[in-house]
């Protein structure tokens, strides 16, 4: 009983460990393209199309990583 | 008593559906992003891409740097309680909310500077002020909600199996980050250089 709880701490902090890591890879990633997205629109005279990109994949980072959106439909709960 | 016991279950079971909780919130930020994308296109369609003078383009890029930060501290709250942290979870939480405060305070020198420039009955003005303020406003709410889900989490709810409530309203704050994630170069960026 006692070892089966200790195991199940550990997978806890094994998870948390690796979430955590991954949020802070996340938010490097969203740092970076918010530096970029800045550059681009500081050189440019009609940035509109070339900032699209940067939008896009800053949306699509915090909508997969920080909200889960595919265990919407990957989840075997209903 | 096996009638009370499998009621009791039943409640339970109604209180606590993650699955269709999140289905439901997701339903309510797909309806949130339409009302955006309203205000968003008013934009464009009002002001084309034209950018006044008088952006405070520092604060701005200071302010979505700070979101950003808020947001990773989010997931970290969530992440943590999870994995049965409650203090981590406390303090990730607590500069969320911190972090959502000083947006605002930010926003507000924003307003003060940007309403010499281009007033409320300008073209500009009133686009930028209705979009600005609701972000803010939606940014207050989440606050809100945070604290409510730090103090509920403070006098012991929540735990690894059951921490629903801190996930809806971090997810809503990051839905909060997304909006802002278009709504900043939309009014800061696409004028360019």
């Amino acid at each position: 009983m006692t070892t089966e709880a200790s195991t199940d701490k550990s997978a806890l902090l094994s998870t948390y460990k690796r979430r955590q890591q991954l949020g802070w890879y996340v938010a490097l990633g969203l740092l970076i393209l918010t530096i970029l997205e800045f550059i681009v629109s500081t050189s440019l005279e009609s940035p509109l199309l070339w900032l699209t990109p940067f939008i896009v994949a800053k949306g699509a980072l915090i909508l997969e990583y920080f909200m889960h959106f595919s265990d919407l439909y990957n989840s075997e709960e209903h | 008593m096996a009638l009370a016991t499998a009621a009791a279950h039943q409640r339970a079971e109604a209180t606590y559906r993650p699955q269709a909780n999140r289905i439901g919130l997701w339903l309510f930020l797909i309806s949130e992003s339409f009302l955006f994308s309203a205000f968003i296109s008013s934009r464009y369609v009002i002001a084309g891409t034209d950018q006044p003078e008088g952006l405070n383009q520092n604060l701005a890029l200071g302010l979505t740097v700070l979101l950003l930060v808020s947001s990773i501290s989010a997931y970290l709250g969530e992440a943590a309680i999870a994995a049965d942290d409650r203090k981590g979870s406390m303090r990730y939480l607590s500069i969320t909310v911190v972090l959502g405060l000083v947006f605002l305070v930010g926003v507000g020198f924003e307003f003060d500077e940007a309403v010499t420039h281009f007033p409320i009955g300008t073209v500009y003005g009133s686009v930028f002020f209705t979009l600005i303020g609701l972000h803010a406003f939606h940014v207050l709410t989440g606050i809100l909600a945070l604290a409510v889900v730090l103090n509920l989490t403070r006098i012991g709810h929540y735990g690894p199996e059951d921490h629903w409530p801190i996930e809806g309203a971090v997810k809503y704050w990051h839905f909060v980050d997304v909006a802002w994630v278009i709504i900043y170069p939309t009014l800061y960026l696409v004028g360019g250089s």
